[in-house]
Formats: structure tokens, sequence, C-alpha cells
């Protein structure tokens, strides 16, 4: 059973990640037992022989959890579901999640990296029409926003910060009483972060309580027909 | 026990105006309760376009793959939204844009549903009330009751906010002028604004122009159900895409034609058309068609569900009939299988329509796909889904054939 932890929305801008092309993401989870991180990826080649690495990285960039997918495991526009052994204590603490293509090929390096910076807009340099369709049709990418959604954690596009976050959730896992708990909790948060609402709300519950006890104790003692 | 026996008591009598305040009253708890938790993605896809119906033209309008309803749809819940504006506040068109999950986890989630869904749960209740009204005094409280606590009601209405509760308005209000105050004018003008608001509501005028006793009668209702239809579609006749889209379009192929018997090259025997044509006629052969009509105008809608996938929140359009059945019936009961068969229905498919519609609790329950397919696969899924909308299509016709057979004239006998 899983639940619900980081959410940082999605967006419509995309990053393209290939040989020598990698992303991460910092993130804090706000609970113990992170155990998933979803992000979503556009796979021009469903089926295709392309590797990725999917890594958690904790603050020190220790890596703490790896998986390795193709690109057959990939779909378009759909979320990807890295889930991993859990890390027990992760509740404020800094990780990373990072994808890395561990192939190489030059001509796919310097492709990705100009359709990247020109997508930052750190340079306007042209793409030659034949490498433009080889990285269109054969390299992944991942969505994010160029906004910062997400304020507790960064974009970094080949370990370099910028501006942005990707689009991802993350989930974590525990027994399911402290699930059921903490869906409690976050309730109970929810009513009461609209003060307004809850008090209007209460009242008219007990409001109503109220007219139909007095409704049924009328209509017993001096009932009015109309 | 002496306060349920007591209670027991008051709702098989002549109703009170305390017995009925204290009914509505138990109706509105229970759907207060219910609607700022629930939530159905419909609402917000609708509200959206509802959102867009002041500031695009008809055709851009219709262009939109989401508008589906009728322009009188659009007026009444675009009124209904911007009168709720107080309640929801500043921030509500920021959320009602944001992404699925980021919207869930929103902080104002629980006010926005409850103002968004106020204003059909009163309309609910002005339904319940007027169609308990059509029945003989000693059994208006009764199915007033019965509709606060149907299931399927809360189910279709307040979680999953639905606005067939207007054309279902326009029905009863229909009835209730038929039989109660005898104004076939006003009764014909609540059909006119019944087919106004959704299309389906056409289906019953057949039945209601067969109960009048003169071709004069007949015509003159007739002109008064076209005219409200007439004049809120007059802006929209050359405008295709609404035509293409909502008349001819979305579900009507699947509906009207997909159920069918081969009967030779090129032709086929639609069940729509032939089990409603059947239903049309039978009436037509009764004698005391003016008491029956509330039964036939309910029944001509059955074939709509027997013989397509319809959506599960159209169950909505046969509440009176049940409600008709629940109080033909002389102890508490009810077809069990009918309500069983009905969610079990909505619990094999997928997770937004069962338990995703508790992701305002719970956001994660919204990234459930389709549980009960993941487990039994595909195959299976769609074999239990067919089995079990066989077995609810008999359990209706049986509701159906029970109220036919109790001989309904007792239900609107005058005290």
């Amino acid at each position: 059973m899983r639940r619900l932890d980081v959410v940082s929305p999605f967006g419509s801008e995309t990053l393209y990640v290939g040989p020598g092309n990698s992303l991460s993401q910092s993130f804090v989870p706000s609970h113990d037992g992170l155990f998933s991180f979803r992000f979503v990826v556009l796979n021009p080649a469903l089926g295709g022989a392309k590797r990725y690495h999917l890594q958690i990285l904790d603050k020190e960039k220790t890596l703490l959890r790896e998986m390795s997918v193709t690109q057959s495991n990939l779909s378009w526009g759909l979320p990807i579901r890295f889930d991993f052994t859990p890390i027990s204590k992760s509740k404020n603490q800094k990780f990373y999640f990072a994808i890395k293509s561990p192939d190489e090929n030059k001509l796919e390096e310097q492709g990705v990296r100009n359709f990247n910076e020109q997508k930052l807009g750190s340079s306007s340099a042209e793409i030659k029409p034949d490498v433009r369709e080889v990285i269109e049709k054969t390299q992944i990418q991942l969505t994010y926003s160029k906004q910062d959604v997400y304020p507790l954690g960064e974009l970094f596009y080949n370990d370099l910060a910028t501006y942005g976050d990707l689009n991802f959730e993350t989930y974590y896992t525990g027994s399911v009483p402290r699930l059921l708990a903490d869906t409690a909790v976050d309730f109970g948060k929810k009513m009461t972060s609209d003060p307004l609402f809850f008090v209007a709300y209460l009242g008219l519950l007990i409001g109503l309580g109220m007219v139909i006890i007095r409704s049924y104790r009328m209509s017993i003692k001096s009932p009015r027909p109309y | 026990m002496k306060v349920i026996k007591n209670v027991v008591s008051q709702i098989n009598r002549a109703p009170t105006l305390q017995i009925t305040i204290a009914i509505l009253s138990v109706g509105f708890l229970l759907r207060c309760i219910i609607a700022p938790f629930t939530l159905n993605w419909d609402l917000l896809a609708n509200t959206k376009t509802i959102y867009s119906w002041s500031q695009l033209s008809s055709r851009e309008f219709y262009e939109q793959p989401l508008a589906t309803y009728p322009p009188l749809t659009y007026h009444t819940l675009s009124f209904f939204l911007r009168s709720s504006m107080v309640l929801l506040g500043p921030n509500f068109t920021k959320w009602v844009n944001l992404p699925d999950l980021f919207l869930l986890t929103d902080p104002y989630i629980f006010r926005y549903l409850f103002a968004i869904k106020l204003p059909y749960i009163l309309l609910e209740l002005t339904t319940a009330f007027f169609f308990s009204k059509i029945f003989a005094l000693r059994l208006q409280s009764k199915a007033l009751l019965f509709w606060m606590l149907n299931p399927i009601a809360l189910f279709t209405l307040t979680a999953w906010t639905n606005v067939d509760v207007l054309p279902i308005l326009c029905m009863v209000l229909g009835i209730y002028f038929y039989l109660r105050r005898g104004s076939i004018v006003w009764s014909a003008v609540s059909f006119g604004f019944g087919v106004a608001f959704k299309l389906f509501p056409i289906f019953a005028v057949p039945f209601f122009l067969l109960t009048l006793r003169s071709w004069r009668q007949r015509v003159f209702a007739a002109a008064l159900i076209a005219l409200p239809v007439a004049l809120t579609h007059y802006p929209l006749l050359k405008v295709s895409a609404y035509w293409a889209h909502v008349i001819f379009g979305g579900q009507s192929q699947n509906v009207f034609y997909f159920s069918a018997i081969p009967l030779g090259l090129d032709r086929v025997l639609l069940f729509f058309y032939f089990s409603y044509a059947l239903i049309l006629f039978h009436f037509s052969t009764v004698s005391r068609r003016k008491t029956l009509l509330p039964l036939y105008m309910w029944c001509s809608l059955l074939p709509i569900f027997l013989f397509s996938k319809f959506n599960v929140p159209w169950m909505y359009w046969l509440i009176p009939l049940l409600i008709m059945h629940l109080i033909s019936q002389k102890a508490l009961s009810f077809s069990h299988s009918l309500y069983i068969f009905y969610f079990l229905i909505i619990f094999l498919s997928q997770a937004s329509l069962n338990i995703g519609m508790l992701a305002p609790l719970e956001p994660t329950l919204s990234t459930l796909d389709w549980p009960v397919r993941d487990v039994l696969k595909s195959g299976q899924t769609n074999n239990l889904l067919s089995i079990c909308q066989s077995i609810f299509s008999a359990a209706l016709i049986t509701v159906a054939w029970i109220i036919y057979q109790k001989k309904i004239d007792p239900l609107y006998e005058k005290a």
C-alpha cells in the first residue's frame, strides 16, 4: 500500500535525456518510507533499445537505489513508476532523482545538448535537419514546468541547476494503520486550513440535526397538516 | 424502539408540515455529508466547460469535445456557478484549471465541491418533494423518505453531480401539474423545458399526449412542448457542431443502434426502437391512461437501460420508477438484486467510478486505474460486467412488472 507524498504539477515543457545528457531533480519527502518516484516520459521509439539508469541519491549524491530500463519499458505521455525498496528515514531529508543514459554516441550527445540548450534559452545554435530528425525520432523527453512549482527542490541539467521543476510525484509506504492515520490527519489539516468553511459546514450539520429532532418532536405533540 | 415505532407511524400517515421538514432535512443532511468529499472528474470537466459558456460564441463553444448539453442547460448551470461565486471565493478559477493531483491537495477543495454541488442538491430536494405530492396523502411521506434515502440517488446526484436533475425536475413537475393540478398548459410547458434541458424526456412526451382526450388538445400541448425547445434551439440552427456533436453524436449511436438482431442483408431489428414502440403501443390500448402515465412515462426510458451500455449516472432518470416500486410494496422491501447489481457494475468498473471518487479525502485514490481488472484481467472483468448488466436488466423489468401488477390506482387516490 502506498500513499502520495510530494507532488510537482504537470507542465508542458520538455527536456531531452540521452547519451551524455542527464536530468536530476532534488526533493524533500514529508514522510518516512519513501518508495516510489513517478515522472512523465515522452518516448518516440516505443520498443526501442536505448538504455537508461533511474537513480535515487541522498543529499551527498551517494547512490541509494537504482533501476535500469530500456525504451521498451517507456511509453508516450504516461507516468513511469520507479518503485524501489523503501527508505525508512526519509522524512524532511533531501534526495535527488536522476535519469542518465549509459550509451555513448557523440553525434546524439551533441544533438541532444543543442536541443536542450535551445529549449533552456542558453544557445541558439542551429540544429541540422538530419540531426533534428534523428533526435526527435529516437530520444526520450521528460516533462517539466518552467516555473518554480516545487520550491523545496531544484531541477538540474547535467548537474547544473536550472530554473523550473520536473513533473513528478513521490509516494511512501508503511503499515495500513499508519497510512490510515495519515489520511485522517491530512483530512483534519485540510478541514481546519479553511476555517470559514469548517465552521459554516459544522454549523449547517448541527443545525440540520436540530431541525430534524425539533420537527419530529413537534409532529408528535402538535401536528400541523398542510 | 419507541422512537422507531413513532417514526414509522408518522410516515404512514398523511404528511404534516413538521414531518415533511424532518424528512427533507434528513435528505439534506445526508447529501451535505457526502458532497464535499466525493468527486467525479465529469464535474470538473463540466465546470470548465460551463466557465467558457459566457466567453465563447455558440459555434466555438460547441466545437469543444466536452460541450454535450443543450444551450438551456448551460445557461442554467452558468447561472448556478455565478450564484455560487460568493461561497467559492476568488481563487476558484485558478483551482479548477490546476492539474489533477495538485487540485486534490488544495486546502479549499471541500468548500469548492460543496458550493458547486449545493444547487444540484437543492433542486433534487425540490424534485423529490413534488414527486411525493403526486401520490395519495398516506403515501406522500413514504415516497419522500424513500427518495431521500435512496442509495442510487445519493450516488448519482450528490457523489457524481448529475445535471440530469434539471430534466427530471421538469418531468416530475409535468406529472404533478397534470395529475394534481389538472393543468395541461403548465404540464406541457414543464415537459417542454425538460426536453430543452436534455433530450431524453422526449421519449415520455408521446405518452403524455396519448392521455389527452382530443386531437385539438394534443396539438395544443405538442405546440407548448415544442415552444421552449424551439426558442432555445433557434440560435443554434446554423451551428453544425451542435447538431453533429450533441444531437446525433456522442452516445446516441451506442444507445439507439448498437443492440440489434440481423434480419437479412443490410437490415436489422433495433432493440431500442422495437421495445419503445411496444411500450407505447401497449399504453395506447390501456383504458386508465392518465392514472398509468407516471409508470409508463418512466418505463419508456427502460429500453435505454436494457439494450445499451448506459452511463451509470443515467440511472438517476429511473429514481421515480424505483420510488413507485418501493411504495407499492406493503412491507419495507425492495428489489435487492437491482441495487446489488447496479453497484456491482460500479464496483467492477474503473476506480474513478468507485473508490477513486473519494480522492478529495485521499488523493492517492485518484492514481488507481482499474483495480478489479488488474486482478481479474480484461476478459474476465468484461464478462463479469456483462453478467451483472444482464441480471440488472432482468431486475429492472421485474420492478416495472411488479408496479404494473399492483394496479397502481391506489397510489394516486385522493384523500
